[in-house]
């Protein structure tokens, strides 16, 4: 019946207004698209281009051919799935297995280029403020150089020792050599043009000019081609030393000159090794220059989790205290749901609804802002309920540490997501009390039975069967809950002992594994995935046990 | 049904040409833009001086970008590799330098620099901005802590640690991780510095806080214990500094606080709940650090806040020439003591913390200064938690032998500093 209805649909020509608001939502989709291509383009990220075009082809494809209904519903849904979840999780799995992190945060060219920029060192010697020229009779590039030590002006081109330029040949600026010398009367002043060369203006410049004067090289020393004088900004220059030159085609380093923190010597040659850093010789035990990159590991990052010594007393502390917290939520925010569900549930209550909706109101407000009032309340020295319901004297510093200490701290959050989460499980027993039948209840007050084995033996495992699977949710959710520990104490209070690892005695995995890839300053991504991996075998495997127990509560009936 | 298709050939090119218009567009004009990233505290006190460098130089445009300060550095690390970090980091506190090295986002300036600039700074300064011996920035202003005293309650500079007594010394360490930085003089009066020093001066990476100086300094925190360095993370100081001595209420009771020029507003002003200020000479007094209990002296960290170069990833060009100019105008004097003048900011530039000399704040905390650059190495940033740790475990006693759980701090430290190597 239902198939003939969407056929007779399909065949049907669809309206006009149907046409155009079809192409003007995938005009609109299409321009995006295309723009976003087009930047992709400008910053040559080709296998983002070529995957955005395909995307945006099958997109078009899919929404301008005949029939195909099913696609047209589904597309931007797993489009978005798989940008979304897909994508991201591929990326931490992959990730699990590199070194990303704060040493190693980017790519190997980012990384050579780093060491490029730093493989100079600045000699002894004066140096000069300079104008860029160029000969009139030969048309080579030079700098006009004005000594800051005596103010004797050269002029210097490329792979040639400086030449004295006689006073009368050059024209000083009317401006000070050193810009924010306000003393214009008595300070130095640098020659800006001299005869027999054509001052040009750095602004002026092409990049490929630009390039050209940057890798002028003044000789100093004609035996030693690593030394000249140089300038990179085109405002003064000084003698400089190259100290590493990167062979492109052999991808290695090499050492010209000896460093003067013991790093290399001269003739030492770095080579990529498998950490992800220049090594003397490529090995990995040896020397490195900085400047590292992300490389794979293997499983190196699970290896550090199992056999670290450091992370091992911390690790233990807070997976137990991740399963207590997770259980122990599930456990009062039940209890105290089903307690309060049973008694507004009761026939003969007034107002029912009326108290059902106040004692739905902390689930309704935002977890964050009750969060942040509940670190207020508990404030050791003014909290309100320090000072108010237990009758503490206010500002007093002995009052009781709510969050300040680790046992306390524990018991706040277990209180505070009590408060949070009882409402949640308050509704869903509610709402599984209701669709018990009264018949049950009715039939077993005939057969005589005590409100509480009506209770422990017909109610109880009726609701169960609804439930628990909501109940194993609850447990994976708090498992993960990262808000609640990280707004309350942010993990802390912090007193784990004498180790490495910033780990605080509230600290859920999920909590850790943020602290460990964000925040102090060593981020480590590729351990912190690895953990998220194995948050993720670990609920899995609890949730895949749970639901085959719930089923047997189903067979119950 | 092909009429339709091919009005859709036509209107996606229609509106593939619009697309392309826009973005062609934007690389042009980014060309003469110079962006610097600050927080929003630095962002306050340099706009002025940076706006007239922007007036100066029509051929540039500076945009400031404001960023979290606790966060920037991790923003640094992901946009620098995409081509999208900033030209400059303004407000940088010097220690991030090694860090930002290792992570490959910072590009050095030596070859910027010429020889004379080099002499405009005050001891330490230009140095902390040196990292494997490169230079990374230049500095912008320092801050280094001091004992101030509330005149009324001690109107005499304390000659000797041993001279204060129980509740009354304020000093800011959290119960989480402590606060190396705040407890530093101490640590220094039994002669346990961070790291070692070699001949030149300069930090090394081996932990020089063992052995036992250290241990003795350990032995004297549990010592003194909670009763003399206070609950952690005491919201309170500033009332029981600023306030009169209450015996009954046992309010009042701080004479002396480590701290640093960032509280001199709420000192003169009061904030919160206690609202009367003091004046400094009438009011509170700058002093140098007490001597140790045996005699030594206390030596504190230097900090700079500073101005340092972005590197720009491959395959870009970071405009290096106005990016250098401008780092130099925000160290020039005029900019330096126009920061103090407005800010308070002590300036580093020497020139100008001479003419600020006649401000008896700055001169109370440069005389006060008998300071060591802090260390910018990457290792000074693996020390911070477990340090603070190992201290703040002790204070609150919970380390039956101190001595044992320093020497236990020192030895993970020393194998964690060596692992990344």
């Amino acid at each position: 019946m239902a198939r003939t209805k969407v056929k007779a649909w399909k065949s049907e020509t669809p309206s006009l207004a149907g046409i155009l608001w079809k192409l003007g939502t995938l005009g609109i989709t299409d321009a995006i698209a295309v723009t976003m291509i087009m930047v992709l383009v400008a910053q040559e990220l080709w296998l983002a281009t070529a995957v955005s075009i395909v995307v945006l082809l099958v997109v078009n494809w899919i929404y301008l051919r005949k029939g195909g209904l099913p696609a047209k519903y589904l597309a931007p849904g797993v489009l978005f799935l798989i940008v979304f979840q897909v994508y991201v999780l591929l990326f931490s799995g992959y990730t699990a297995f590199t070194n990303y992190g704060s040493a190693h945060n980017g790519d190997k060219a980012l990384a050579v280029q780093t060491i490029k920029n730093a493989a100079y060192r600045t000699l002894d010697g004066e140096d000069y403020t300079i104008a860029l020229v160029k000969s009139d009779s030969t048309g080579a590039r030079g700098f006009l150089m004005t000594s800051n030590a005596d103010g004797q002006v050269y002029v210097g081109e490329d792979n040639k020792p400086k030449v004295l330029i006689p006073e009368g040949s050059y024209t000083l600026s009317p401006l000070c050599a050193d810009k924010y010398d306000e003393d214009i009367e008595n300070c130095a002043h640098a020659a800006e043009s001299a005869t027999g060369y054509t001052t040009v203006k750095p602004e002026s410049l092409s990049e490929l000019e630009k390039r050209k004067y940057s890798s002028l090289r003044v000789e100093i020393d004609p035996n030693d081609p690593t030394i000249g004088i140089k300038s990179s900004d085109f405002t003064i220059a000084l003698p400089v030393q190259d100290t590493l030159q990167y062979d492109a085609e052999a991808d290695t380093f090499t050492a010209l000159t000896n460093d003067d923190y013991g790093t290399f010597m001269a003739g030492d040659v770095f080579k990529p090794a498998s950490d992800g850093y220049f090594r003397l010789n490529g090995d990995i035990d040896s020397q490195k220059l900085d400047g590292g990159w992300r490389v794979e590991v293997g499983l190196a990052n699970f290896e550090k989790i199992f056999t670290d010594v450091q992370l091992r007393e911390p690790l233990v502390k807070v997976i137990t205290w991740t399963f207590m917290f997770a259980f122990l939520t599930v456990l009062t925010t039940f209890i105290l749901g089903l307690l309060i569900a049973f008694l507004f549930n009761h026939e003969k209550l007034k107002g029912k609804r009326i108290y059902r909706a106040v004692m739905i109101l902390p689930y309704a407000f935002p977890g964050f802002l009750s969060a942040y009032v509940w670190v207020g309340l508990l404030n050791r020295e003014n909290g309100f309920v320090n000072t108010v319901l237990l009758g503490q004297t206010p500002g007093n510093e002995g009052n009781f540490p709510w969050l300040l200490e680790e046992n306390p701290a524990r018991l706040a959050v277990l209180l505070v997501n009590l408060w949070l989460g009882f409402p949640y499980m308050f509704l869903i027993t509610t709402g599984a009390l209701q669709s018990i039948p009264s018949e049950l209840n009715e039939a077993a007050e005939i057969d005589g039975a005590s409100a509480w084995q009506n209770f422990r033996l017909i109610k109880l495992p009726l609701l169960l069967i609804s439930i628990a699977p909501l109940l194993i949710a609850s447990f994976a959710y708090n498992f993960n809950n990262f808000t609640i520990i990280y707004l309350l104490t942010k993990g802390g209070p912090n007193d784990s002992g004498i180790t490495d690892y910033d780990v605080g005695g509230t600290d859920i995995l999920i909590t850790f594994v943020y602290k460990i890839a964000f925040s102090g300053t060593g981020q480590n991504y590729g351990l912190a995935s690895a953990f998220s991996i194995l948050i993720f075998l670990v609920i899995a495997t609890i949730s895949l046990i749970s639901f085959r127990r719930t089923k047997k509560l189903e067979d119950i009936v | 049904m092909k009429q339709t298709t091919r009005k859709v050939v036509g209107l996606i090119a229609a509106l593939g040409v619009v697309g392309a218009g826009v973005s062609i567009g934007t690389p042009a004009s980014a060309a003469s833009t110079l962006t610097v990233w600050a927080d929003k505290g630095t962002i306050d006190t340099i706009k002025s001086r940076v706006t007239a460098w922007d007036n100066a130089n029509a051929e540039y445009t500076v945009q400031l970008v404001e960023q979290d300060f606790g966060l920037v550095r991790d923003k640094l690390k992901t946009a620098v590799p995409k081509g999208q970090g900033p030209d400059i980091l303004a407000g940088a506190a010097h220690d991030w330098i090694g860090n930002l090295v290792a992570a490959n986002v910072l590009l050095p300036i030596d070859a910027n620099l010429p020889n004379n600039f080099k002499d405009d700074f005050v001891p330490g300064a230009l140095q902390a901005m040196k990292y494997n011996g490169k230079y990374y920035g230049v500095p912008g202003w320092t801050e280094n802590i001091a004992i101030l005293r509330n005149v009324k309650k001690a109107p005499k500079p304390v000659k000797s640690v041993n001279d204060i007594k129980d509740g009354e010394l304020g000093v800011n360490y959290s119960a989480t991780t402590s606060d190396p930085y705040h407890l530093y003089p101490f640590q220094s009066m039994f002669k346990a510095p961070i790291f070692t020093t070699d001949s030149q001066g300069d930090w090394t990476n081996t932990v020089g806080m063992g052995g036992t100086n250290g241990a003795n300094f350990a032995k004297w925190l549990k010592l003194k214990g909670t009763k003399f360095f206070g609950p952690p993370a005491n919201a309170k100081i500033l009332c029981d500094f600023l306030n009169p001595i209450n015996k009954t209420k046992k309010t009042g009771l701080i004479k002396y606080w480590v701290t640093g020029a960032w509280n001199i507003n709420a000192i003169e002003n009061g904030a919160g709940a206690c609202k009367t200020g003091l004046k400094i000479g009438s009011g509170y007094a700058i002093d140098p650090f007490p001597t140790g209990p045996t005699g030594i002296k206390a030596q504190q960290f230097l900090g700079i806040r500073g101005y340092l170069m972005v590197a720009s990833g491959p395959g870009n060009t970071t405009n290096v020439t106005a990016a250098v100019d401008l780092m130099r105008f925000m160290s020039s004097e005029a900019t330096q003591f126009s920061l103090y003048d407005n800010f308070n900011k002590t300036p580093a530039n020497k020139a100008a913390l001479n003419r600020a000399k006649d401000n008896p704040v700055i001169a109370g905390f440069a005389n006060a200064a008998n300071t060591v650059p802090m260390p910018n190495s990457p290792a000074m940033d693996a020390a911070w938690t477990i340090w603070g740790k190992a201290q703040t475990r002790i204070i609150q006693g919970k380390e039956a032998k101190p001595d044992v759980a320093w020497a236990t701090m020192v030895k993970t430290l020393q194998a964690t500093i060596n692992k990344t190597k």
